[in-house]
């Protein structure tokens, strides 16, 4: 645990949001105006509204708007089912990347593509059911009695994580064009240099809905964090919710990774690094999760596309090496036991 | 008349294919003290999550208030009864009036808030509890016994008619197994526990159940259920009875020596429990 205390009073509360609003707000500025062609504050402004400069008007409204407002779905949505998945699983370690989820969706991609589909629906269709496959499958392995103990959890994301991971690569191997190699590629890695108008709008349809469904069931979510036995005592029909939840959390998971790919540990890092703050009432954590998650990707995104420019760094590269650690970092001080 | 609260008809539960518990009955009325004990596997805990519902039992029926509990939801189960068992481990960290206010989550419509009578039942479990001034801390850095009192309030914000206990003084010192099973009497509540302290079930109980083997041994009043042989039967040690200063009755357990030693007779009094 982080901090002793966690009397999350509203005002306390309305602070977090509001720092998070802020970083929310200039992520999204800075993501429209950095990148190859750097604009000034006034020209995004005013190409927003439609006036200036052409090529500028192109840039922000046809290249970094889709780009910017996907990172912030991304990144939210993420961090949102980060902590769904941590609830149904009882588990503060889980995310959709560590439980295989994102890996499993990424197959179910990459074989979209590899069957020759062209839009983002039949990919993101594959990935929900190879999303879905892949958690009841951790979910199974990790059981023992009612509970998945932690270590187990991760000790079974991991394996199905490296199948799915193999089995993508084995997709690549078989497909010697360059472009599907570039599309499979892109779901192992991680990325939002692909986004577009018509690859956003199917992922806000396919994305928002649950992720709202998600928001209304925050306080079962809650209820769950204290156990099966409990939860039952308090009312929730826990074999129930929790499928809704792990049904929920993987139509999202497979929305985002087919349009962005997997990208790790934004899920993990958000919801633990906000819960010392908000308490680990759901109510309150998810909205503070999805605005942080936005922040958090708008400025890694911003920071992969200017890190080698003019070439970019696929942003689940960036995340990975800056998550990796921290999840290291949470392992030792929790001192995880297969309890 | 007043119908019973609790209604336990030949209830029978397997577990994996094994009888678990088999022929149960009994009843309670409105605000009786039922203590189910018996040894280590004999089903007290089993019995305990039947009544609301975590095991499905196979024969029998369990009724509430007169109304059958299959079919319930568990929604509508959790406002009628509360239960409070071991410890439960945190994996996340709880304030003392987060944990407490959960105890009103069957009450609330799925996308509404509380009502102000919800805040006001919260703030009352808070307050019998004497948590009230404890109500901002986590729970992690709260003793056993504090615990134990949090969960005992959750219980209670959930304004049951039926209070479940499923041996909720395990970690508990003398003083706070005394004090959680005193808090739980009260008017008009009906409370069903599994115990382990035969002295503590005999002291706080209307009526005690004694379970050997997943059967009912023995069902009564805990002077005619509580007596030296039979639990030299059940439990296999070897009971005095006592007879307190104030009239009360205590009970001196030894183990199934065969070939007693010296100290055997100054057992320590603490090894009684």
């Amino acid at each position: 645990m982080f901090s002793v205390t966690t009397s999350a009073g509203l005002g306390r509360y309305g602070l977090v949001l509001l720092l998070g609003g802020l970083a929310f707000v200039a992520g999204l500025v800075i993501s429209l105006s950095l990148g190859a062609v750097s604009l000034s504050f006034g020209e995004v402004w005013a190409a927003l509204w439609g006036g200036g400069d052409g090529t500028a008007r192109t840039i922000v409204l046809e290249l970094r708007g889709p780009r910017t407002l996907g990172a912030a779905l991304v990144g939210g949505a993420l961090a949102v089912v980060g902590a769904v998945l941590q609830a149904v699983m009882r588990n503060p370690l889980a995310d959709p990347y560590v439980l295989g989820v994102s890996s499993g969706a990424s197959v179910g991609a990459s074989l979209a593509v590899v069957l020759g589909a062209s839009s983002l629906w039949p990919a993101a269709t594959l990935a929900f059911g190879t999303a879905l496959l892949s958690v009841a499958l951790v979910y199974r392995i990790a059981r023992v009695g009612h509970t998945a103990p932690p270590l187990r959890l991760l000790l079974a994301g991991i394996a199905v994580s490296s199948f799915s991971t193999a089995l993508t690569s084995l997709l690549l191997y078989f497909v010697p064009e360059a472009t599907a190699v570039r599309g499979v590629l892109f779901w192992l890695l991680g990325g939002l240099s692909g986004s577009s108008w018509a690859t956003l709008l199917p992922t806000m349809v396919l994305v928002i809905p649950p992720l709202l469904i998600l928001f209304g069931l925050s306080r079962v979510q809650t209820v769950l964090l204290l156990g099966d036995e409990a939860a039952r005592s308090l009312g929730v029909d826990v074999r129930q919710a929790r499928g809704w939840l792990i049904g929920l959390s993987a139509l999202v998971a497979g929305g985002l990774v087919a349009f962005a790919g997997a990208i790790g540990f934004v899920g993990l890092i958000v919801p633990h690094a906000l819960r010392p703050f908000t308490g680990p009432e759901h109510g309150r954590l998810l909205p503070a999760a999805f605005l942080y998650g936005a922040a958090l990707m708008l400025w890694m995104d911003t920071a992969a596309r200017m890190l080698l420019a003019p070439e970019e760094l696929p942003v689940g590269i960036l995340c990975g090496l800056l998550g990796a650690p921290f999840f290291l970092l949470l392992l030792s001080r929790r001192g995880v036991s297969d309890e | 008349m007043s119908e019973p609260v609790l209604e336990v008809q030949d209830l029978g539960v397997e577990l994996s294919a094994r009888p678990i518990l088999s022929g149960i009955s009994f009843g309670l009325a409105a605000g009786q003290r039922l203590a189910v004990v018996g040894p280590n596997g004999s089903g007290k805990t089993t019995l305990i999550r039947a009544l609301y519902g975590s095991v499905p039992h196979q024969t029998g029926q369990i009724r509430l208030a007169g109304r059958a509990i299959e079919g319930v939801s568990a929604r509508s189960l959790a406002q009628e009864v509360a239960v409070v068992r071991q410890d439960e481990p945190q994996a996340f960290d709880f304030s003392v009036e987060g944990m407490v206010r959960l105890g009103r989550s069957p009450f609330l419509p799925l996308l509404g808030g509380e009502s102000p009578e919800d805040r006001r039942v919260v703030d009352e479990a808070l307050a019998t509890m004497e948590l009230t001034p404890l109500r901002g801390r986590s729970l992690a850095t709260l003793s056993g016994g504090e615990r134990q009192r949090v969960l005992l309030a959750r219980a209670l914000a959930q304004t049951p008619k039926l209070l479940l206990l499923d041996e909720p003084t395990n970690h508990l010192d003398v003083r706070h197994q005394l004090e959680l099973l005193a808090a739980v009497e009260r008017p008009g509540l009906t409370v069903v526990a599994a115990l382990h302290d035969l002295n503590a079930a005999s002291d706080w109980a209307d009526q005690v159940l004694l379970l050997d083997a997943g059967r009912i041994s023995a069902l009564g009043l805990p002077a005619e259920v509580l007596t030296p042989e039979r639990i030299t039967a059940v439990f296999q040690v070897q009971v005095e009875p006592l007879l307190c200063a104030d009239g009360g009755r205590a009970l001196v357990f030894r183990g199934p020596g065969r070939r007693p030693r010296g100290q055997i007779s100054a057992v320590p009094p603490d090894k009684s429990r």
